[in-house]
């Protein structure tokens, strides 16, 4: 379970006036080592939400990641850290070395709000290591990035900071789908950046498109491709809030139709679910030469 | 009640359909599902009614929550087979509701506190006021309070009503203000709050409430624990804030995490008792019929005792782990495994040298080569399971008399990748009729 620590430890410094630049995104912002602890972290604060990069101390608890079959390299030891602070919610990813040494942050999580709207930053951190073993590390974080990003609110908007993008603003932030895809594209760089195309399995986005409203209200449908190619055979799970739900499996066309059947029988009537999105979750498929990655795709059924 | 036969169906079809996957190659749904499974230690009540409504989505068996929902009678009229009528589950409760969403009243000395408020302001008032009113209800000796699970509407449906009329209160997750309705709930309930996830203290209406915000079924649902009195004994009851899952990885992840929360408040609180607004979901329906139909047994069926609450919470980790691994396929969890300590039979030897064995295993057999921590008569003594999962200490009774002697055994559980094995233990008390110490010159004392 995991231990919220206290807000107050949070904020120790704001660096005033860092913003990114704007020509080199790429270019992650370093750790400020004349702060042990702490770890720096950008967020939309400066004027009219611009990022901005603020020094947070670490929690000082964490929590060994689960297993994942997304990662290439099991035993190097990932944790993972939840903070407040402020309106901010952050979930550090840590790298923890060995016994004796304390974990160290590679990558956070920040979710915020913008009016109603949830907003989800994910920003690498940057240690300056370099070599085999950091590369390794480099790989797997960005493999335990993609399965911490496909369990955040896929109703929110994303944006991936560093790994070669850059955040400017929460307006330009994207849907769920594209953040996945930044990842498995930046794990792929990482992948030949290191020559290490033989100990990690290929990763295979697939993609989903949403089909026409159905002429029953209730019936939701996805087109499945991996890489254009209609995915035959896939389960996707539809889901509608509160909680109606359906799953099927494609056709040899991709596509995948189900009707939303409520799962737990309470739902009095469908009267405004038109404004309550749609989500469709392709569950991944696991090969020992392959992996067809989990993805997400939300939409609204035209009235 | 036609429930049973219909149930039965669904527990075969299920265990049908468990049979087909099972068969394949293990996926990780099917590791967890198995799992569930084996933690009910072939209990056939907790088959019948945790294990097959916990697991329904990973069994693909959601059949069975859909035909619950036709119990959700909020008339009674050409139904009262689906009514339940007021019935004493505790010395201090009483239940009233349908077969698939039930409603608790608490008897305080100054007045009522419910919990969750029925499905509308119609069902309130045909059925929970005559209730509390058959319970004294008064100017004097109030409704003090409603505690919701929730805010869905089969769980809030008659709020409104109760402070409208009886100016009762409600309080509901903070995190679910906005359920249904944008603008926030017409009853402006008071906010238990849903962000902070530790388990607390709260008096609700003056009764004391242990509570647990356990996010998943809704963002503000609330589990809670708390006292009742039971043929004069204190019992601690669950409440349940809301079962059933979505098709939603993070919704689902909460739910996981959710119930993993509320196993660590059950064993915490030493809970033995259970108290879910939706009984068709662990089986309190049928023991509210049979309260109905042959009265309340001592203890009553409420309470189902520690060591099944506990079984039971984790036999619905297991549900919700399959379903997660089953919405992301490449997730992996460890399995959390029941295990079950049973004290051997155990007698005093003539020397007063007591020796004891206990016996650990689960549903995956013996427990083997793990530790064991006995205390005989006071005495610490620790020994380690053999192949039969069976672990042996001896001890020497100290003083004399015929007093109960209290022996226990606890497995203090263990972690690896893939396993999680829960903590276990147990008691008994023995007794010599006629104990002699031994002397101080060397000879045997005895105990018969």
């Amino acid at each position: 379970m995991l231990s919220r620590s206290n807000p107050r430890n949070a904020l120790l410094l704001v660096v005033c006036g860092f913003l990114l630049g704007p020509a080199n995104g790429a270019t992650p912002p370093t750790l400020d080592t004349s702060q042990p602890g702490n770890t720096i972290v950008t967020l939309p604060v400066g004027d009219g939400d611009k990022p901005s990069a603020v020094a947070i101390a670490l929690p000082a608890t964490s929590l060994r990641l689960t297993s994942s079959k997304l990662v290439s390299k099991r035993d190097l030891e990932f944790r993972r850290a939840d903070e407040q602070w402020r309106s901010f919610r952050l979930t550090f990813l840590m790298y923890k070395p060995d016994a004796g040494h304390r974990p160290a942050a590679v990558a956070v999580i920040s979710s915020f709000h913008v009016g109603k709207k949830e907003h989800i930053w994910l920003q690498r951190i940057s240690r300056g290591r370099s070599g085999a073993q950091a590369a390794d590390i480099h790989i797997a974080a960005l493999e335990h990035l993609y399965g911490l990003a496909l369990a955040q609110n896929p109703h929110a908007e994303f944006c991936l900071n560093g790994y070669g993008h850059t955040c400017t603003a929460p307006a330009s932030d994207y849907p769920h789908p594209r953040l996945l895809r930044e990842i498995a594209e930046a794990r792929e760089r990482a992948i030949v950046s290191a020559n290490a195309t033989s100990i990690a399995v290929p990763w295979r986005n697939v993609t989903m498109t949403s089909q026409p409203k159905g002429a029953s209200g209730d019936r939701v449908g996805v087109r499945v491709t991996d890489h254009g190619v209609p995915l035959e055979g896939a389960t996707v799970f539809f889901n509608r809030a509160p909680h109606s739900g359906c799953h099927a499996k494609s056709s040899s066309d991709g596509i995948v139709t189900c009707d939303l059947v409520d799962q737990h029988g309470d739902e009095d009537s469908h009267e405004g679910q038109e404004h309550v999105p749609i989500l469709a979750t392709f569950p991944g498929d696991v090969q020992a030469d392959r992996i067809l990655l989990p993805t997400t795709l939300t939409w609204y059924l035209s009235p | 009640m036609k429930t049973g036969s219909f149930l039965s169906h669904c527990v075969i079809a299920a265990i049908a359909i468990a049979g087909t996957s099972l068969a394949a190659a293990q996926t990780q749904k099917d590791v967890h599902r198995d799992a569930a499974t084996r933690n009910t230690l072939g209990d056939p009540f907790m088959t019948q009614y945790a294990r097959a409504f916990y697991c329904n989505l990973p069994d693909d068996n959601n059949g069975i929550v859909i035909q619950s929902r036709s119990w959700n009678n909020t008339t009674g009229a050409n139904n009262n087979q689906y009514r339940i009528p007021m019935t004493q589950i505790f010395d201090d409760v009483w239940t009233v509701g349908n077969h698939y969403v039930t409603q608790y009243m608490i008897k305080m000395p100054d007045g009522i506190v419910q919990v969750d408020s029925g499905n509308s302001a119609t069902e309130f008032s045909t059925f929970n006021y005559p209730a509390l009113q058959a319970l004294g209800l008064s100017a004097a000796y109030p409704l003090k309070a409603i505690f919701l699970t929730h805010g869905h509407g089969d769980h809030d449906g008659g709020a409104q009503w109760a402070l409208d009329n009886l100016g009762a209160r409600s309080y509901l997750g903070s995190a679910d203000n906005t359920l249904g309705a944008a603008g926030g709930k017409s009853y402006k309930p008071t906010f238990i709050d849903s962000t902070n996830l530790s388990m607390r203290t709260m008096s609700i209406g003056g009764k004391t409430f242990w509570i647990l915000p356990t996010p998943g079924h809704t963002p503000g649902s609330t589990s809670a624990v708390l006292e009742a009195t039971d043929h004069g004994k204190t019992v601690r009851v669950l409440i349940n804030g809301g079962q059933s899952m979505t098709n939603s990885i993070p919704e689902v992840a909460q739910y996981l995490d959710s119930i993993e929360r509320v196993y660590a408040m059950a064993s915490a609180l030493n809970v033995d008792g259970v108290m879910t607004p939706h009984i068709y979901w662990d089986g309190e329906g049928f023991y509210d019929d049979q309260i109905g139909a042959t009265g309340r047994t001592n203890p009553s069926q409420n309470v189902y005792g520690h060591e099944t609450v506990m079984r039971m919470t984790a036999v619905a980790r297991e549900c919700s782990a399959a379903w997660l691994t089953a919405l992301d396929t490449t997730k992996v969890l460890p399995v959390w495994r029941v295990n079950r300590v049973e004290l051997m039979p155990a007698s005093p030897s003539p020397n007063l040298l007591v020796k004891v064995s206990a016996k650990v295993y689960s549903g995956w057999g013996p427990v083997v080569n793990q530790p064991v921590a006995f205390s005989i008569d006071g005495q610490a003594c620790t020994a380690v399971t053999n192949a039969s999962g069976v672990a042996t200490c001896g001890k020497p009774l100290t003083g004399v008399g015929t007093a109960p002697k209290v022996i226990s055994a606890s497995y203090a559980g263990a972690e690896s990748n893939d396993f999680i094995d829960l903590p276990s233990d147990a008691t008994q008390t023995i007794t010599c009729a006629n104990q002699v110490p031994r002397t101080a010159g060397g000879a045997p004392g005895t105990c018969n």
